[in-house]
């Protein structure tokens, strides 16, 4: 993921990724969305990981609140609105650009009830929450893994594979984050 | 070995006899081999010496020394200029390379000509003509003895060459539901091992000459098809292709295919230079991110 990103560094709008995209590029707040979204991604990841560790969460409870935090304004103020505008230009047509859309809009609405419930102090709601968000925080690993699989399995068309990997690469994590869900809830009720 | 797993390795044999390339050019089709008497003042001098013209077919290897090297054939395409007295002077175009040559023909047109000798591949040839047949047969042997392919033999046939950009790289005959229309491309088959990645019916279908390629026609092609398509583009302008892997395709598989150029940049029309910018632009899409952990 860091190469990923990296790959933007400095500011490049010439790599292959943007070269298909020089019908918008020249849009200025497609390219600010673009760069916000590729290089903050990698601090919400990181920190991401980090909140589900009990014994950060138990022994370093300050760290906890303060990576929260960094995730919760990285996702919120940054990479759900730039991902929002990105997947309105997403490649592969209307079925891409909904799934990368709500994408972001569901990402954004699961992060903010992580924080709402957090601040009302239900933790069991926060947990959920972060896992629902987290599950689509991963999905831009998930969705580059499927990709890759699904290139060396079937040697799909390309644009094919987007638009397959544009709705696996998240909502199998969402129902996957569900199942896990309703285990630790059928955990804490017993 | 990525590229092992993705791309469909097709190898094929090297089809050694004379008369099968008798047949790969006859059967040429008929919008290339047309007179360009009206345009071409070369054509003038053609109906002052039957001679002289162009001389397409293959390139064969006689003597190798190095197998894993070896290009064993390629089309070549020899350009008799001009005839004056017993001086014979032109210029041969092969795998990407133009050499001039000059010498000498006999009465019975027989000639030998050699070239500057300044490139590692020149050499000397010595081919007989016969022109009510309209083709040339002979052999070449390069001055480095050391070459991959050291003798080469030939038997062209005297074609003419014109831009067409209707052109596609064969006829669509075959089942469209079938992936890999190779097998309706030609009956040739190679042996000289070159990997040649699978491409689908959208390289033959798509034209990237006579019409302006939007994203929506390209986006969901595969880079092998992308590669052929623009470089069709080339061809039919005659681009003599260095690349080992387009040569051998078109070499192979193309009927009308001459090469006559080693640079056609400037020959491609604005049609074509904005497709060929859209097409390179998808082709680094796809070889950066379509097997790779990335966007």
């Amino acid at each position: 993921m860091i190469r990923i990103t990296l790959q933007y560094i400095p500011i490049n709008t010439d790599v292959a990724f943007l070269r298909i995209k020089q019908d918008f590029i020249h849009l200025g707040y497609y390219r600010v969305a673009f760069f916000i979204h590729a290089i903050i991604a990698i601090i919400s990841l990181a920190a991401g990981f980090t909140q589900f560790s009990k014994s950060i969460r138990t022994n370093y409870p300050k760290l906890h609140r303060y990576l929260g935090w960094v995730y919760i304004i990285s996702v919120l103020f940054f990479i759900a609105p730039s991902g929002f505008i990105i997947g309105l230009f997403a490649n592969g047509g209307l079925s891409s650009q909904i799934a990368f859309c709500l994408l972001a809009v569901l990402w954004f609405y699961f992060t903010l009830r992580a924080l709402t419930s957090a601040r009302k102090k239900q933790f069991v709601q926060h947990r959920n929450w972060m896992i629902r968000s987290f599950a689509l925080t991963l999905s831009a690993i998930t969705l580059r893994a499927w990709k890759v699989s699904l290139v060396l399995l079937f040697h799909p068309k390309p644009m094919d594979v987007y638009l397959i990997v544009a709705w696996l690469g998240w909502v199998l994590n969402l129902i996957i984050a569900e199942i896990l869900i309703f285990k630790l809830n059928s955990k804490q009720d017993l | 070995m990525k590229k092992s797993i993705l791309f469909l390795m097709i190898t094929f044999l090297v089809a050694c006899q004379n008369d099968s390339n008798t047949n790969e050019m006859t059967s040429t089709d008929e919008p290339v081999v047309t007179d360009t008497s009206s345009s071409n003042p070369a054509a003038e001098k053609v109906s002052s010496n039957a001679l002289e013209g162009m001389y397409v077919g293959y390139f064969q290897s006689k003597k190798t020394n190095d197998q894993e090297n070896a290009s064993y054939s390629n089309k070549i395409n020899i350009v008799i200029e001009k005839i004056e007295n017993k001086n014979i002077s032109g210029h041969t175009v092969v795998a990407g390379n133009l050499r001039p040559f000059s010498g000498t023909i006999n009465s019975e047109n027989y000639a030998e000509v050699s070239e500057p000798g300044d490139d590692k591949y020149d050499g000397e040839f010595m081919f007989t003509c016969y022109p009510a047949l309209e083709e040339i047969t002979g052999t070449w042997i390069a001055n480095d003895s050391k070459l991959a392919v050291s003798e080469r033999f030939f038997t062209l046939k005297k074609t003419t060459f014109s831009y067409n950009e209707d052109l596609l790289i064969a006829e669509i005959t075959g089942d469209e539901n079938d992936d890999y229309p190779y097998a309706h491309l030609t009956e040739n088959q190679n042996d000289i091992g070159l990997e040649v990645e699978a491409i689908t019916w959208d390289a033959i279908r798509i034209n990237a000459s006579n019409k302006i390629l939007k994203k929506e026609d390209i986006e969901n092609l595969y880079k092998g098809d992308l590669e052929i398509i623009r470089n069709t583009v080339y061809a039919r302008h005659g681009y003599s292709f260095k690349n080992r892997k387009m040569r051998y395709f078109f070499d192979s598989y193309v009927d009308w295919y001459v090469p006559v150029s080693i640079d056609v940049r400037s020959a491609l029309t604005e049609i074509e230079k904005k497709n060929d910018e859209l097409l390179k632009r998808y082709e680094e899409h796809a070889e950066s991110y379509y097997d790779y952990f990335g966007r």
